[in-house]
This record gives C-alpha cells, structure tokens and sequence, in this order.
C-alpha cells in the first residue's frame, strides 16, 4: 500500500485505521448517582453548573441537598461546599462523617453567596460546590446578573467542579439542566423514612435550550419570610 | 610519666555560692558586709521565727569568721552579730542559671547544665583553643562579670576534671592531665565531689579530707566498705569516669517581634518587615529541618488594641513567599482603627508529614491555593461564619460552632447519624418570633408582623430541656405545625414566648 500523499490521504487512512478517535458523538462524563430518581434523571456531571427549583414549600429540596452533601461518589471521600445564602442550613441533618468534609459558608445574602461560590470555583479544589438560595429574599436574588451566572458555569468547567444551585424560582439562566419540584409533602412526611420521601420525590427535567413549559416566576418561599423581605 | 595530650578540651564555668550571688543580685549588700545565705526561701520559712533555717552559702568575709555551710542561723549570729542573713530566691536562681548557660552556648552548642550554678562546655571543635584556653576563660568571667556573676573557670580534657580544676581555681585553671601531678587533688575537699551523708562521714571518721587522700585508697577496699556511692565518688577522684556531656538543647524560638518607632499606617511597609521576619524564621527552620504549620501574628496598635491571629497553612511548608501571601491575604481584609505599633510573628514549627494518605480519602489539589482561598473567603465572610461545623454536647437547638475547615478534627466522642426520618429543617436564624393562638391547647393560628397563618395541622407537643443543673437551664415546647400557606413549620415555646424555629423542606 502506498503512503498518502496529501493531507486528505493522511485523514483517511487515520480514519481507517483509528475508527474510534474519529466518533463525531462525544460520550457523556460519568454522572452524578444519588440513587434519588428525579436528581439522577438529570444527569448532573462534573464540571457543569445545575439548577433546583422549589416552587412548592416543603417540596423536599432539604432532601436533594442532604443526599448531594451525603454522596460519595466511588467511595472516595471529597470534600463538599454548601454556599448558605441565608445561613439556614441545619448541621444536625447529615452525619459526622458528611461534616467532617463539608465546607459550610454561612452568607448574609445572595450577593455574597456568588462572590463565595465564585472563590470556591476559581479555587477547584473541591469537586462538588452547592448554593442554597431558596430562602434568600426574592428580590437579593434577582440583582444577581446573568453574567455572574455564566461566569460560575465557566469557572465550573474549568475547574472540573459540579455546582448546583437551590433556588425557590428559576434563577439560573447558564444552568445545564434544571429540576423543578412540584409536589408539597404533608405534615405525614415529618414520620416518614427519608429514603421513601426522596424515592417519592417528583419534578420536571428541563435540559438547556429546551424550554420550560411553566417557566413560573413566583417565589415558593414561606409567607413569613416573604413578608419581612 | 607524662600522658599523650588529649584531643579532647572541656571547660567548666563554676559560680561559687551560687545561691548567695543569686540572691545578691535581688537584694544588693555593701562591699564588706557579712553575708550568708539560708537554704530556704523567704515565703517558705515566713511562718517560722525570722532567720531560722541553716547556712547555705557564706561569703568570703563569714567564712573568715568561722561561719560555714550547714550552721543553724542561731550558731550563725552566735559568731558574727553583724551577719546579714539572706533567702534564696528560686526565680533568680533560675535565671543565673540561664545566664550561665547563655554563655556556654556563645562559645559551642554542645555544653551541659551539669548543676545549679555549674556547667561543662565541649570545646574540642572550637578552633585553636588549646593555646588560648586562659583568654577564653578570662573572656568568660568578663562576660559574666557584665550581669554581676563572679565565675571560676576550669579547663581539662574530661568533664569530670574540669569541673574539679573550676573548682581549684583562683580564677582561671588550666589542668592537664598528668598522673603524677597530683596538687589538684590536694588542693580540693572531698565535699566538692557532693557524696551522699554516710559516704561523707564514713570519710571523716577515716580522716580522709582531700580528693588525693581519697585517690589514694584502693579501689577494692572502697567498693566493699562505701558501695556504689563511695565508688563513684573515687572514680571522680581518679579523674572521672569518662562520661559523656548530657548535652542541653536549647528551646528554638521561632517568634520575632519589632516594636516600631513610627506607626504604620498601611500595608506595604508592614508586609516588608513582616518579610523580612519571615526570611529569618523560614532560615530558622530549615536549620532544623522543620517547616511551618501555622503562622501566630500579633498586631499592638497605637490606642492599645491589639489584633491576634493564628493562620493555618494546608500543607506545611517553610515558603517564604507562600506563608507571605497567606499573610497579605488576611491583612488586605483587615480594618483598624489606629496605626500598628508593634508586630510579632511565631511560626508553629512541625515535621514534614510523612502520612501516607488513606485509600478511600482525597486529598485537596493544591493545598496552598485552597489555604489562600479560605483565607479570601475568611476576609468576605468574616470569623465563625465558615469551616466545618462541629455539633456541641447538647440537645438545645442550634448548639454547634464553626471550626476551621484545615484544623485537625479530634475524633467525635459520638458518632452522629443523618436522622433517617422526615424532612430536612432550614433554621431560622436567630428564630423568629410570633404570636399565637391557642385552640383547645393547640396552636390554631400563627400571627407575625405582616402576615396571619392559620394551621392546618399539628403534631405534638414535644418537651425538651437542658442543662436543668445550671444557670443556663432551658426547656421547651416544640410542634411541627403545617400551615395555610402550604409550608411546614416548627414552633417552638421557650419562656412563654413563641418562635418559629424554622421550615421543613
């Protein structure tokens, strides 16, 4: 067989000879399983920035946020950020262990909670970053712009880092996919196992560019807060 | 017959009446002044009659008058009306002793504190000493002459012999070792070898008062009439048992301090000192192959404020560069209300780490940049307001505190699991509280500033309390409580006040 002459040559003989290098289909990085269906039904993957919205009061965000802090993926034990936008995270819902590698930043207002996620990003060194703005005052939440957003979602793919934001409203225009909760739990729940409720746990997928059906604009934040905000 | 020259020099600095001079220096007496020391101190014999205990030490003059160690103060006074008793001071003793041993430590760093007021010094590194041994000893007692010390210097190869030629000497004594000389032996009392009582009265009694005499007896005879402590007094009169130094290690200080003569007033300026600081400490620990944990920094300032910070580095290091950056990022955030004044850095000094990293851990990428950025996140987020939760032993709400995330975690006294029921509670922090309504004893309505909720639904009462043994004893009463607005809440009544602890979600 004769060497190709031209650079076309080249390409096709490579093509022969190496079919796989030349797939046009890039394949999906491994993906975030919790084992929680509607959060593993999003496909959540590191390096890319993801939304949860909670219309519903009590719609279980407290329950994706637990299994996200909770979750080791492989079994290696990483290091976790949860940027509390207004500081209502309970450290008695997770174990020690999850503890002992959680970085908790307790912010003031949503403000501060970018600037933090943004440190936390550009940092890299924790894979797993979680923003809770779902009590933050509607209206701190919406002054942060659309390029804090994208700026977090660069940052998120350069550094490798999976970023999820918790939000009472759709928030996040550069988020890669989207989870909105819908069903509210009763006082029943309070009894129940958490891995039935989680198992039990409903909401819409919304994949990037695709779009939303009810894309609601209303907060689902209790009445008490709404009102002092 | 004349011995080879060893290659070995050792020095002994004595301070003769060592107590007596310590306590000179407390309570300084006028030259000529009869003076003895007594062998306890002042607040210990306080409740004594005044003066009693016995002589410890006597100067020069007392002695001449027929006042010796071990004499009853009474017997004392008894001989010179005039003596002037003193107590020893222990701090001060401690202190010359310190003196004493900073001088050694000026000549080689290999010396000894062989006793209160003694102490032997390996000079056979130092270079050319053997012919200027009478300059260094001359030099030595200049030098503790300076802090008020009157020393006696010996010189000699082993330890042992030094310490006997200090003991000789008018001022400074050079002994070289010859066997047939024996006028060192002669000149000196058994006692300066400290033999226990009954070897020293047993000696007595046989009329042995000098180390020549002692010396002079065989060795067989010595070991089955006196035992070991008689033995090992004769080997000292023999001219030592060839030990080696039971070397003192000085405790490295890594901690600089500057006091300023104008206040600073920005960063720049106190980043270079604080460099330069850094340069001598970072030089300090590689001499001893330790690199720096944690960095202390204490800033004084002008009005008397001071501002104290330990800052944690991820991996230790001994990076100039790197442990000034972990600096510079803490000070940009920082705010003061006055100019700094004076400044002082400790660097905690460690061993490299030599863990190997568990299989089932991940270690941080780039450990310092991650310590630079919780320093950053430290400056936005202001103390106790990021790091790694730790739950305190207590059922009261909320209980917990923030730890540094890079602080090493004690291991909890118990293990906590995640509870395994219901919904995750968002606290509300402080709580908020409310008014409300009560319906055949259960809350029926939730009342706040703006808003009324009426409940649907209620499970409890649950009654909770602490700390009923102390001051801060709490009790509480606490409903999960779901209401109009579709949320669930929990209510909390503590002193007859209500509070919304937080929602469920």
């Amino acid at each position: 067989m004769n060497p190709p002459t031209s650079i076309t040559g080249i390409r096709e003989l490579l093509r022969t000879r190496f079919p796989l290098a030349q797939e046009d289909e890039i394949k999906p990085m491994a993906g975030v399983q919790t084992g929680v269906e509607c959060l593993d039904q999003m496909g959540m993957q590191a390096g890319r920035l993801h939304e949860i919205v909670c219309h519903a009061r009590g719609a279980g965000a407290g329950l994706i946020q637990s299994s996200l802090l909770d979750f080791c993926g492989q079994d290696v034990k990483q290091p976790v950020a949860l940027v509390d936008g207004a500081d209502v995270f309970n450290p008695r819902d997770v174990s020690t262990e999850t503890r002992e590698r959680l970085l908790w930043l307790r912010c003031r207002d949503a403000g501060q909670a970018v600037k933090g996620a943004d440190l936390l990003l550009r940092d890299g060194n924790i894979p797993r970053v979680l923003m809770d703005l779902i009590l933050c005052p509607d209206a701190g939440v919406r002054r942060i712009p659309a390029q804090a957003w994208h700026r977090l979602r660069m940052l998120a793919e350069k550094s490798g880092a999976l970023c999820c934001v918790f939000t009472a409203f759709q928030t996040v225009p550069s988020a890669r996919s989207r989870l909105v909760l819908r069903l509210a739990h009763g006082l029943e729940a309070l009894d129940r196992p958490r891995a039935e409720l989680a198992a039990q746990l409903r909401g819409d997928v919304v994949g990037r560019g695709m779009a939303e059906k009810t894309a609601l604009r209303t907060s689902g934040m209790p009445q008490v807060l709404a009102a002092a905000s | 017959m004349k011995t080879k020259p060893s290659s070995s020099i050792h020095a002994a600095i004595w301070l003769p009446r060592f107590a007596l001079q310590a306590a000179l220096r407390v309570t300084p007496q006028p030259a000529g002044a009869v003076m003895a020391v007594l062998d306890g101190e002042a607040e210990l014999t306080a409740g004594k009659e005044a003066g009693s205990g016995r002589i410890m030490h006597a100067n020069l003059i007392a002695e001449r008058r027929g006042i010796v160690p071990g004499m009853t103060s009474s017997q004392a006074m008894a001989r010179c009306m005039k003596l002037t008793l003193l107590h020893r001071v222990a701090e001060q003793e401690e202190r010359v002793q310190q003196e004493l041993l900073q001088c050694a430590d000026r000549w080689t760093p290999d010396y000894e504190s062989t006793e209160p007021g003694l102490c032997v010094l390996d000079l056979s590194a130092v270079r050319g000493i053997r012919q200027r041994r009478l300059a260094c000893g001359e030099d030595i007692r200049a030098e503790l002459a300076t802090h008020r010390l009157e020393a006696l210097v010996g010189f000699a190869d082993d330890p042992d012999h030094a310490c006997l030629a200090a003991h000789a000497a008018e001022s400074v004594l050079i002994h070289d070792r010859d066997e047939s000389d024996t006028s060192l032996l002669e000149k000196l009392p058994v006692e300066v070898l400290h033999p226990t009582p009954t070897v020293m009265e047993v000696l007595r009694l046989w009329g042995i008062h000098t180390l020549a005499q002692l010396a002079a007896l065989p060795r067989e005879g010595v070991a089955g009439r006196l035992g070991a402590d008689g033995l090992h007094a004769w080997q000292l009169a023999r001219g030592g048992t060839g030990r080696l130094l039971q070397r003192v290690w000085p405790v490295a200080l890594f901690r600089e301090s500057a006091e300023l003569e104008h206040g600073v007033e920005s960063l720049e300026p106190l980043l270079f000192l604080l460099r330069r600081m850094l340069e001598t400490l970072c030089r300090r620990l590689a001499e001893r192959w330790l690199v720096a944990a944690a960095q202390h920094l204490l800033l004084t300032f002008e009005d008397g404020s001071q501002h104290e910070r330990l800052l944690r580095v991820a991996e230790p290091t001994r990076d100039e560069d790197l442990l000034l950056r972990v600096l510079h990022t803490h000070l940009d955030g920082l705010r003061t209300a006055a100019a700094v004044k004076s400044v002082t850095l400790e660097l905690t000094p460690t061993r490299l780490s030599m863990r190997q990293n568990l299989l089932f851990e991940r270690s941080l990428r780039d450990p310092q940049r991650f310590a630079e950025t919780l320093a950053q996140l430290e400056a936005l987020f202001g103390i106790g307001r990021m790091g790694k939760p730790r739950l305190l032993p207590t059922r009261r709400p909320d209980a917990f505190l923030m730890a540094g995330f890079l602080e090493p975690t004690p291991p909890a006294p118990v293990r906590h699991e995640a509870p395994s029921h219901g919904l995750p509670l968002c606290c509300f922090r402080p709580p908020r509280a409310v008014g409300v309504s009560l319906q055949q004893h259960r809350p029926a309505l939730i009342t706040t500033a703006n808003a009324t909720l009426t409940i649907t639904a209620a499970n409890g009462p649950c009654f909770l309390s602490g700390d009923w043994w102390d001051r801060q004893a709490w009790s509480r009463e606490v409903w999960e409580v779901a209401a109009s607005d579709g949320a669930l809440y929990q209510l909390a009544r503590e002193g007859g006040r209500w509070v919304l602890d937080g929602v469920f979600g």
